[in-house]
């Protein structure tokens, strides 16, 4: 009897769950879902044109798989997204680690500072960014002022710049994501670790770094999905010489409106992404996991 | 006298004085009917603003609705609402008339409906009776003249060795890369049937290219940074600059002027026809082209007066007749190549 009872509530409560998250269920339905569905169908169709096509036709993918400029694009802009997670897990991770160490007082204002840049518009800071590193930007005046170079050096149209600034765009994820769980992580662990005799590197390899895992992952996996999907930086910043599929995307549907190539390229990579996305996290995931079960008494 | 009276006394007296005025306003054409077109934004829809929509508004009462979107998003929620447009005209280029057209969402015009069109110059209008042209955009050299001492004169020396690093392109994806792509194609024996001799002149010029762009405030960054010394580049935007200060020539190439033309159409199924028409006549009359050529130096597309001053800095109105013609739909069926071609070969 009891068991039946608590049958009813479980299913219950499943109910309540339910009809909560169905607004949300049936608003992602409408907006992300059937127009996924709908540009999917526009990658199977055949020519250059999706006003009017019919018929179902693979060419689109074959174009893009079976070109080697397209693979190679395709893999520069997994590259950038790799790189743009790690350079931000080293830049973030301390900045993350010390916010969620302040005080809650002490931590308000530093916080807004991290967030003030994701309140910007995307183009604004881009533009802001042409202008820095432009010839007669700030960097160089600093550069030549200090005497490092003797004339303004070209910073901008190459993939350091564009990494940079996909770095910039995309820090604050990373630092939130670490602060998140860091701040989760009770300082005792850390004081019961000095006490018995480890120092501060032993401390944060065994103890922070695991724990933290959880944290450094979301924002590896949020720095790489959106630097592997920014357009406007490698269109702006890169010149000619950095091209993203973003950028390709963005170019097929507005300026060629071939969309159907347009949306087998998008899909190319969201499949792609996920991949690395779901690979990556699983497999560190496992190993820590095995790590800590290994270590378990 | 009662109050009562009084009142109704002077209700009268107000209603009586203000009878002219009223009726006045009841009687504009256009009284009580907006139309709806997509714009350029910034200082373009200022000066229409300013030059077509006021005018038309103190005339007939017709007020004028300006939404700052591309050709191509407006032309997809025309598409998608074709029963019931949310434009009532499409402002588009010259590139974006055979989709328009293709996809009928456009209507053609004649002198018959917009009497100022006979004012036209001839061969403007690119797509028989589609489109009404206001302004032509022209790709020109340019170059600075305090970094660059020997002049340029053609596409050909923009390979030049001294220019090394420092050329500026627009990609396929802006219109005047599109342009570029087509002088560099007809100056070395090619065609739009066949652009393998712009991607040869583009091979030799490659080493000299400092950075391509598909925006063209992007470009004019360039410039005033000195990222770019030298390229092919809008008309009206060379202006701009050296009206700011940048020592920036406007050269005519001796190969000859591509350009394209700015163009308002009446969408089809669009309501208030009558008033769409207004809208256009107004466009092409001397106060709307002169205040828009006055302002950005692109070239006209009738023979309104300008001041000698604003005439001198419309680099092209001397030089029309090197002005040269491109089949858009030809460029259409080939832009997907051309894009390709050109990331390919910048890679």
């Amino acid at each position: 009897m009891a068991a039946h009872a608590s049958q009813v509530e479980t299913a219950g409560a499943r109910t309540r769950l339910l009809l909560l998250l169905s607004p949300l269920a049936a608003f992602l339905f409408a907006f992300l879902v059937l127009p996924m569905l709908g540009l999917l169908r526009t990658s199977f169709l055949p020519g250059e044109r999706s006003f009017g096509a019919t018929g179902f036709s693979f060419e689109q993918y074959v174009k893009f798989l079976g070109d080697g400029y397209y693979l190679g694009v395709l893999a520069e802009t997994i590259g950038f997204g790799v790189a743009a997670a790690f350079v931000s897990l080293v830049l973030g991770f301390p900045v993350g680690y010390s916010l969620a160490r302040l005080p809650p007082s002490k931590r308000r204002w530093r916080l807004i500072i991290v967030i003030l840049p994701l309140t910007l518009s995307l183009v604004v800071v881009v533009f802001g960014w042409l202008v820095l590193l432009g010839r007669n930007g700030l960097v160089n005046s600093v550069l030549v002022g200090l005497g490092v170079f003797e004339t303004p050096q070209r910073l901008l149209f190459n993939r350091v710049a564009v990494l940079v600034v996909l770095v910039q765009q995309f820090l604050p994820f990373m630092i939130l994501s670490v602060m998140s769980v860091v701040t989760q992580i009770s300082p005792a662990l850390e004081q019961a670790a000095a006490n018995l005799h480890a120092n501060r590197f032993t401390t944060f390899r065994r103890v922070i770094l695991p724990l933290a895992m959880p944290g450094i992952l979301s924002g590896m996996t949020l720095v790489f999905i959106l630097s592997a999907s920014a357009f406007i930086t490698p269109r702006l910043i890169g010149g000619s010489k950095v091209q993203m599929v973003g950028s390709l995307v963005f170019e097929q549907v507005t300026a060629i409106l071939n969309w159907p190539f347009g949306s087998a390229m998008a899909f190319v990579l969201l499949v792609l992404t996920l991949v690395v996305t779901i690979g990556a996290n699983a497999a560190l995931a496992r190993l820590f996991i095995s790590r800590g079960i290994s270590r378990a008494p | 006298m009662k109050r009562r009276e009084v009142l109704q006394i002077a209700g009268a007296s107000v209603a009586t004085l203000a009878a002219p005025a009223i009726l006045r306003a009841q009687t504009k054409r256009f009284e009580g009917i907006t139309i709806r077109t997509n714009g350029y934004g910034g200082d373009y829809d200022r000066i229409l603003k300013e030059y077509v929509a006021k005018p038309l508004e103190e005339k007939t009462g017709l007020k004028v609705e300006y939404a700052a979107s591309t050709m191509a998003a407006a032309a997809a929620k025309v598409i998608a609402a074709r029963d019931n447009p949310p434009f009532d005209m499409l402002m588009a280029d010259s590139p974006g008339l055979p989709e328009l057209i293709a996809t009928q969402i456009i209507d053609p015009v004649t002198v018959k409906e917009v009497p100022n069109i006979s004012k036209l110059l001839p061969n403007v209008r690119e797509f028989g009776d589609y489109g009404i042209p206001y302004l032509t955009n022209a790709i020109i050299l340019t170059y600075n003249t305090k970094l660059v001492k020997q002049p340029i004169t053609s596409y050909a020396d923009l390979a030049r060795p001294d220019l090394k690093g420092k050329v500026g392109m627009l990609t396929p994806e802006n219109t005047g890369g599109v342009l570029t792509l087509i002088a560099l194609a007809e100056s070395n024996g090619g065609s739009l049937d066949n652009m393998d001799p712009a991607f040869q002149a583009l091979e030799k010029l490659r080493p000299n290219i400092a950075a391509t762009t598909p925006a063209t405030v992007n470009m004019l960054q360039m410039y005033e940074q000195e990222e770019a010394w030298a390229g092919p580049y809008f008309d009206g935007r060379i202006y701009s600059m050296r009206v700011k200060g940048k020592p920036m020539a406007s050269v005519i190439p001796k190969e000859g002027i591509y350009a394209l033309f700015n163009y308002v159409n009446p969408v089809r199924g669009g309501k208030n026809r009558e008033a769409v028409y207004a809208y256009m006549n107004q466009a092409l009359s001397d106060e709307a082209i002169g205040a828009l050529v006055e302002f950005f130096r692109y070239a006209p597309v009738t023979n309104v007066p300008l001041k000698p001053e604003v005439a001198k800095e419309v680099i092209v109105l001397a030089d029309r007749d090197k002005l040269k013609s491109v089949d858009w739909t030809k460029v259409a069926k080939i832009r997907g190549m051309m894009t390709e071609r050109f990331n390919k070969a910048m890679r």
